[in-house]
């Protein structure tokens, strides 16, 4: 999927056009567009557009280089009622230009009306370096005085430990019951692995017992 | 004098433009009387720093344009601005209303669906039908924003008489 993104300040032709006669010093005259025909052409050689706005510069571009040409070979031009008279038309949207000019000025005192108006407006933002340098001062100040959070600790079972730690208690008690296991758990994880360290000590016979007693087995 | 205080109340009960037909109808006016008391009742309220916006549908009361900064630094707001071509294709709307899509695109030389849009959410201009043709026309809210009364406080657009060959 192609995803046309129209960007509103786009120029068009004429505005290219006048900015080529304004770089270059020249009035709008006939002479004048001839002169910047070729730079025309070479800008909309490299610009990217979409079909549309394509279209819109071709069409410009056909008619400046016919204009051109008569202009060189003195020909009298021939306009058809559907031709665009470029001459004019530039005029006339230099002109547009100065009134868009003219009405930013007019924009900056608006008459305020009650209610909604002043939502539609900007609201205004202080954003001297004094200001952004007292923002950061402040929040570095807030930073600093944080409250300190407590290291919350969790106490690991390390089942290694518990097997080691419950394998030298029966070494040491020698004989003990199966209730050692529950005797000995502070919770129900502990008596799992002591249970289970039980019954591996069973199987390697290094602990010997029935009827839940039993008997370390001498190493 | 009782008429005028009459406008002056409509208008200041509504945050929002009001219909001029609403308005001739509860005054029991015509159109031309109602042009001479909005005329008549803007010297008086001059005095008072407010003004009565009008166009061909709707009227509103506001502040004076010479309070608009005064206002702003209150409120500690500003005008949004408008870009390039939005102004362009207002100022061609402006002049030459109604004006079809296709006449703004000829005069502009390039496609203006974009910044039309964009005036249209901003509720500077609004589009109207008659028949097949769709064509634009400025808001009440355009004078507002542009600082003028009625469209009669447009410059005018000399040197060209706006159509296209």
């Amino acid at each position: 999927m192609v995803f046309v993104l129209e960007l509103e300040n786009f120029q068009g032709p004429f505005d290219v056009l006048l900015k080529l006669l304004t770089n270059h010093k020249l009035d709008i005259t006939d002479v004048s567009l001839a002169e910047v025909t070729s730079e025309y052409l070479d800008y909309i050689a490299k610009i990217d557009l979409n079909i549309e706005e394509m279209n819109w510069f071709l069409l410009i571009a056909t008619k400046l280089a016919l204009d051109k040409s008569q202009l060189m070979l003195k020909m009298t031009p021939d306009y058809n009622d559907d031709d665009i008279d470029i001459l004019e038309s530039l005029q006339q949207y230099q002109h547009i230009k100065n009134m868009a000019t003219a009405m930013t000025a007019q924009f900056k005192t608006p008459m305020y009306g009650r209610g909604s108006n002043i939502e539609n407006s900007t609201k205004r933002v202080d954003l001297s370096n004094a200001k952004l340098n007292t923002i950061f001062l402040s929040l570095l100040e807030k930073y600093n005085n944080r409250p300190k959070t407590k290291k919350i600790t969790s106490k690991k079972l390390i089942i290694e430990d518990l097997r080691k730690r419950f394998c030298t208690h029966l070494a040491k008690i020698k004989k003990f019951s199966s209730y050692e296991v529950i005797e000995k758990s502070d919770n129900k994880f502990e008596a799992i692995i002591y249970f289970l360290t039980l019954l591996e000590l069973i199987n390697q016979g290094k602990v010997n017992g029935d009827d839940c007693q039993f008997v370390v087995e001498a190493a | 004098m009782e008429t005028e205080a009459k406008l002056v109340a409509l208008l200041f009960y509504s945050a929002e433009p009001i219909s001029i037909k609403h308005i001739i109808r509860t005054l029991s006016i015509d159109k031309a009387e109602l042009g001479e008391l909005k005329k008549n009742t803007n010297t008086k309220l001059g005095a008072i720093g407010l003004v009565i916006l009008g166009d061909t549908n709707s009227m509103q009361l506001a502040i004076q344009s010479k309070y608009s900064l005064l206002v702003e630094n209150f409120y500690e707001t500003s005008p949004e601005p408008l870009s390039q071509p939005a102004l362009e294709v207002l100022s061609i709307i402006a002049h030459k209303q109604p004006i079809g899509k296709m006449n703004i695109d000829e005069i502009r030389g390039i496609s203006s669906d974009q910044s039309i849009r964009n005036l249209i959410n901003k509720g500077l201009i609004k589009k109207i039908t008659e028949g097949n043709a769709t064509s634009y026309i400025t808001t009440l809210e355009f004078l507002r924003v542009a600082g003028i009364n009625s469209l009669h406080g447009l410059g005018k657009l000399d040197g060209s008489d706006g159509t296209s060959k």
